[in-house]
Parts: structure tokens; sequence; C-alpha cells
């Protein structure tokens, strides 16, 4: 038992040392740190609570006279819309046809619904539209209360016309955990990914062993099958745990992510780790031993783990039911367990994250065990 | 055999090869179509649900139902983008694989000019990329995507631009590096980086300025607006511009490849 031990030790501690003084390191940490830079200053606006485009969003109306109201309380968001008017409703169209304008609101006379044209799927269309129904709901309710207009009114109908451009972008960027910064949300998913490969790294080394026979004079020597697997699913794990906490290190000093209770964060990544090396003995186990083969598939495996789980497409721009489909993935609980924890949380909150990253590492490594045992019973 | 029937030979037979192989398949043709088909699933409104939503009224800029399509053809699109950069950068380092493996030095010795082998490689890689679209548009189209809502025009001139823009690109990559390990790092990496800064996925206004700016020397972007241009606005009007930009990337890179390739002339 102690020299089974000894001899895991000893290969564990070979097999990291291979995967982390080997130079093509440096791209496992600067590829998702480029990629977190990017992304984080990229998607800042979707993560932001509060939406100002660069410069305002060109709009021409024409409307009746009756609809004066709309185009005064529109003008009062000046760092959202610039306001021109039109001579008529086709003008108004042109100008939006030959790109003179981002969008226009038009209507004929005062029978005639209200008419936004504006570029499908676009921001400007969901920020008008919010502003116009608030408007429109705010004019017939002033209306039906048949009260004079307010006397200092000015201050609250530019504070509607703000609040109403931040909420049509508010329902854009919102989240299902608010307040967490873009470069937060691509720290932990790109460090989520980016753990899966590191930890992947040890098993492609293991079957490297393999095809250049070192596993077989390593076998002769008296080390069990076993305790060379165990080792490379300790290498595995202890590899994901390292990148985990250099990657918190960086992402602390370069972006200013703060990881929260230290506690919760070593329960994650332990679990997390767990999970990822037991997910790449399962792909070393139902695969043919040639590491090229290994290595291709844990790319393939992990890019889709990542899209899925949230890492590279944030959740925020997911619809509800794709992102509920995939939340029992590892990934994604990991990628929520931090989020909380990034939020403030503690090892009480995170519970449900670690037992079924528990479970999924349990489940899987018993697959793997399995698939080794039985159906790769010829190969030692 | 004359210029042009070498030249096609070799091209043909480059452009097979790719074709032949399982993986290549999947990468190329089979893994985009899949995660199109996904990503479609995602976007089961047409582009005003909000709007509508509201009780507005919503018109596009061209008046028409057809162009509400856009929402879901930009980000199939935008998918496929990453593919055809990623695929042609990948094909763009077979020349220097080529040079390791002893082929190239062999094919020299069997009289062909070098130059005719840097021209079929030039022309390998459009007709791989050429390949790749109308697999990947026609799958996508058969499940679901409507790329000729507003017309051929619409998706044939962006399609295009963005093939000729990639594989100029690609060779000048070919140009400038030899070790294929940086050129399958920059396949990997640099077109999703190029989609998400230029537009493909999200509209930019949520992007800083600066990236805004950047977004001027970025061929993704100039491919989705030529797409917006026929699917949304004026047609042709709007699509000659960002296909001219396309076209000069696409020159641009082609010139600095056969420079750079001659300076590798074994």
């Amino acid at each position: 038992m102690t020299a089974s031990i000894r001899q895991m030790g000893v290969i564990t501690a070979h097999l990291i040392r291979k995967v982390a003084f080997n130079p093509a390191v440096v791209w496992l940490i600067a590829m998702p740190l480029v990629i977190i830079y990017i992304l984080g200053i990229t998607m800042h606006g979707l993560f932001s609570a509060e939406f100002t485009p660069v410069k305002p969003y060109r709009i021409v109306v024409a409307l009746p006279e009756e609809a004066g109201f709309l185009v005064e309380r529109i003008s009062r968001a000046p760092k959202h819309f610039a306001v021109e008017e039109a001579r008529d409703a086709q003008e108004a169209r042109q100008a939006v046809f030959q790109r003179q304008a981002d969008a226009a609101i038009v209507a004929a006379d005062g029978d005639e619904p209200l008419t936004v044209i504006a570029p499908p799927g676009s921001i400007v269309l969901e920020m008008l539209a919010g502003v116009v129904q608030a408007s429109l709901e705010q004019e017939a309710q002033q209306v039906a209360a048949a009260q004079p207009p307010v006397e200092n009114g000015s201050r609250e109908e530019s504070d509607t016309g703000a609040r109403s451009a931040g909420a049509a972008d508010g329902a854009l960027s919102a989240m299902p955990w608010e307040g967490v910064g873009s470069f937060e949300y691509f720290s932990i998913g790109l460090i989520v990914m980016f753990m899966a490969f590191a930890s992947h790294s040890a098993m492609v080394h293991c079957v490297q062993d393999r095809s250049t026979g070192a596993y077989l004079r390593i076998r002769a020597l008296g080390v069990t099958r076993a305790v060379y697997l165990g080792a490379g699913i300790t290498s595995g794990m202890l590899l994901g745990a390292g990148f985990s906490l250099v990657m918190a290190v960086i992402t602390w000093t370069l972006f200013r992510v703060v990881w929260g209770n230290a506690a919760a964060w070593a329960l994650m990544t332990i679990a997390g780790a767990a999970s990822v090396a037991s997910l790449s003995f399962l792909l070393t186990a139902l695969l043919p031993s040639d590491p090229k083969g290994v290595e291709n598939a844990g790319g393939t495996v992990y890019s889709l783990l990542a899209f899925f789980g949230g890492s590279t497409v944030p959740l925020t721009i997911m619809p509800r039911w794709f992102s509920e489909i995939f939340s029992w993935l590892p990934n994604r609980k990991m990628l929520d367990g931090y989020l909380k924890i990034v939020k403030g949380a503690g090892v009480k909150e995170i519970e449900q994250e670690l037992f079924g990253l528990a479970a999924a590492a349990l489940i899987m490594l018993g697959l793997a065990w399995l698939v080794v045992m039985l159906l790769k019973r010829e190969e030692v | 055999m004359s210029t042009f029937r070498r030249v096609a030979t070799i091209s043909f037979n480059a452009t097979l090869r790719t074709y032949l192989s399982g993986s290549n398949l999947f990468w190329i043709v089979a893994f985009p179509i899949l995660l199109s088909f996904l990503i479609s699933l995602w976007l089961g409104s047409d582009g005003d649900t909000a709007v509508s939503r509201l009780g507005i009224t919503y018109e596009t800029p061209r008046g028409d139902q057809a162009s509400r399509e856009f929402v879901r053809v930009s980000k199939v699109f935008g998918v496929y983008l990453i593919f055809c950069f990623s695929t042609l950068l990948t094909r763009a380092g077979n020349l220097h694989d080529e040079r390791r493996r002893g082929t190239l030095q062999r094919t020299l010795v069997a009289g062909v000019p070098y130059s005719e082998i840097v021209a079929a490689h030039l022309v390998s890689l459009i007709l791989v990329g050429a390949l790749q679209a109308v697999i990947v548009l026609v799958g996508t189209g058969l499940l679901g995507t409507r790329w000729l809502a507003t017309g051929w025009g619409s998706v044939i001139l962006p399609v295009a631009g963005t093939i000729f823009a990639a594989s100029g690109i690609a060779l000048g990559i070919a140009g400038l590096l030899r070790n294929p390990g940086i050129v399958q790092l920059l396949a990997g990496g640099a077109p999703s980086i190029l989609a998400l800064m230029g537009g493909a996925f999200f509209p930019l206004d949520v992007a800083p300025a600066g990236v805004q700016r950047l977004a001027a020397v970025n061929p993704m972007y100039w491919a989705m607006e030529a797409l917006s241009g026929g699917f949304v606005y004026s047609g042709w009007a709007s699509q000659a511009a960002p296909m001219a930009i396309l076209f000069l990337f696409g020159v641009i890179g082609m010139v600095i490849g056969v420079q750079g390739l001659r300076r590798f002339e074994p």
C-alpha cells in the first residue's frame, strides 16, 4: 500500500513536471488572458446596468402635432437619441433606408398607429420601442387622471426618458447574476474552460507513455495499472486546480476580479478539478490509445462544453430555456458556483454545485473505470 | 502540360484531399452546420418581438417582411464566417507542411515552377472555401435558415467577398509565418475573436468606441455589413463599399503572401 502510494506520488510529480515545464504552458495561460481581455472590453456593454451609446442614435420623426409629447420626451434623453424632424413619413423612411438615420418614428395622422422603423434585432429598435411605449403609457395615465402637467415636470420627464432608455437596455443585459461584470464573467468562464485543457494534458501524456513504450517499462518495474491510472487522474486534478489558482491570482492582478470567500473558492476548485479530471479519464478510456486522437477529442469536447456551458457565449444572450437544459453540465456547475462566490457566496450557498460536481466526478470515474477494466482488458 | 492545367490539377487534388478526410469534413462542414442549427434554435423570433409585445407597429428599413429574417441569418452567417476563416487559415500552412515532408521539393524537381505551386495553393484555398460555403449554406438552408429570403445577391456577394478576403489573408499569413503551430493557434483563436469584435453575434453598439473603431480593419465586420446591406438596406448599393473593402483585404493578403512565399522558395 505504502509502495503504491509512493509510486503514485512519483508518477504524479513526473506528469505534472512534464506539463508545467513545457513551453506550451505559456499558451495555456496567455491564451485565456488575451481572450478575457478582448471579451471583457468588447462585451462590457452587455453586462453593465446602464447603457449609453458611444454616439446618440439619430432618430428621424414624422409625427402629427398631437404626438409632439413623444418628440419632446425622446429629445430629453440626449445621450441616447438625437432627434430630427422629417417633412413626412416617406422622407423619414428614406433617411433610415439610406442609412442617414438609425431609426424613425412615423404616423401619417392622429388615427394611424405609431410605426418604428429600424434594422431588425438592433439595439436602437429595442430602446426606442421601450421609450415610445413608456411615453404613451404615461401620456394615457395623465389624460385619464385629467391632471394638469406638473410644474417642474421637465426634470421628471427627463428622468423618465433616461429611465426608459435604461430599461430598454436593461432588458437586453438582464442576466441571472446581476452585478457581475464582463471581466469577472469571462475570467470565470475561460478559467473553467481552460482548466479542462490543463487537466487533459496529463491524460494525454499518460497515453503518450503507452505509444512510446515508457508505460510498459514502468509496468515491468512492478507498477500496477491502477496505480498508473490513479497517478494520471491525480495529476490531472492537481494540474486543473493549480491552473485555476494561478489564473485566479493573475486575473485578480490584471482585471481586479475579487474571488470572494477563500474556503468556498478552494472547495469549488477541488470539486471542479476532480470533475474535469474524471471527464478526461472517461474520454481516454473510451477512445483508442492514440495521443493525437485523445488530444483532439478533448479539444472538441471541451470546446462544445464551453459553448453550451456559457463559458464562451455568455448566458445573458442565451434564451432561458437553452441555458436551463444545459445547467447539469459540470462546467456549467463550476461557472454557476464561481459566479456565486464572486458575488460573495459562502460554502453553504454553493452546496448544490459542490454536490453536483462531486456526483459528476464519481459517475464519470466509475464509468471510466468500468470501461478500462471490462472493455480494455487486453491492454496492459 | 500548360500552366493552367498544372495549376488546376494541383489545386483540385489539394481540395479533394481536404474533403476526403473525415476529421476535416467534421470541422469544415458538419460542425458549423450543427452549431448554426443550435444557434438558430435560440432565435425563434424574427427580430421585432419586443416591439410587437408593446403593441407598436414595426417596419424594417426596406419595409418588407423578408428582411426580418436578418436576425436569424446574421447569426448563422457569423458561425459560417468563423469556420470559413478557421478552415482557410488552417489550410494556409499546407505549403509549409509540404516543404517539411519533402513533397514540395519533389514537385519542383519534377519541373513544376514554384510560382505555379503558389498559384495552385491560392486557387485551392478559394476552392476549399467555395465548396465549404456551398455545403454549409445548403445544409443550414435545409435546417431552416432562409438565406434567399431577400434574393440571391444578399447572400452570394457577402459569401464571395468573405471567401476572397479569407483566402488572401490566409495566403498572407502563410507568407509571413512558417511555424505550423503558430498558424494552427491563429486558426483556432483569431476567427472567433474577429467575429465577436466584428459584430457577428451582437450589435457593436454595446462595444466601447475603441472597439467600434477597430472594426474598420476587421474583415468580418465588412462581411456582416455586406450581409446587412443586402438583407436590410438597399441591396447592391449598400453592399458595394463593404465588398470593395473585402476585395482590398484579399488583394493585400495575396500580395503579402506571394512576396512572403518567394522568400521561402527552396
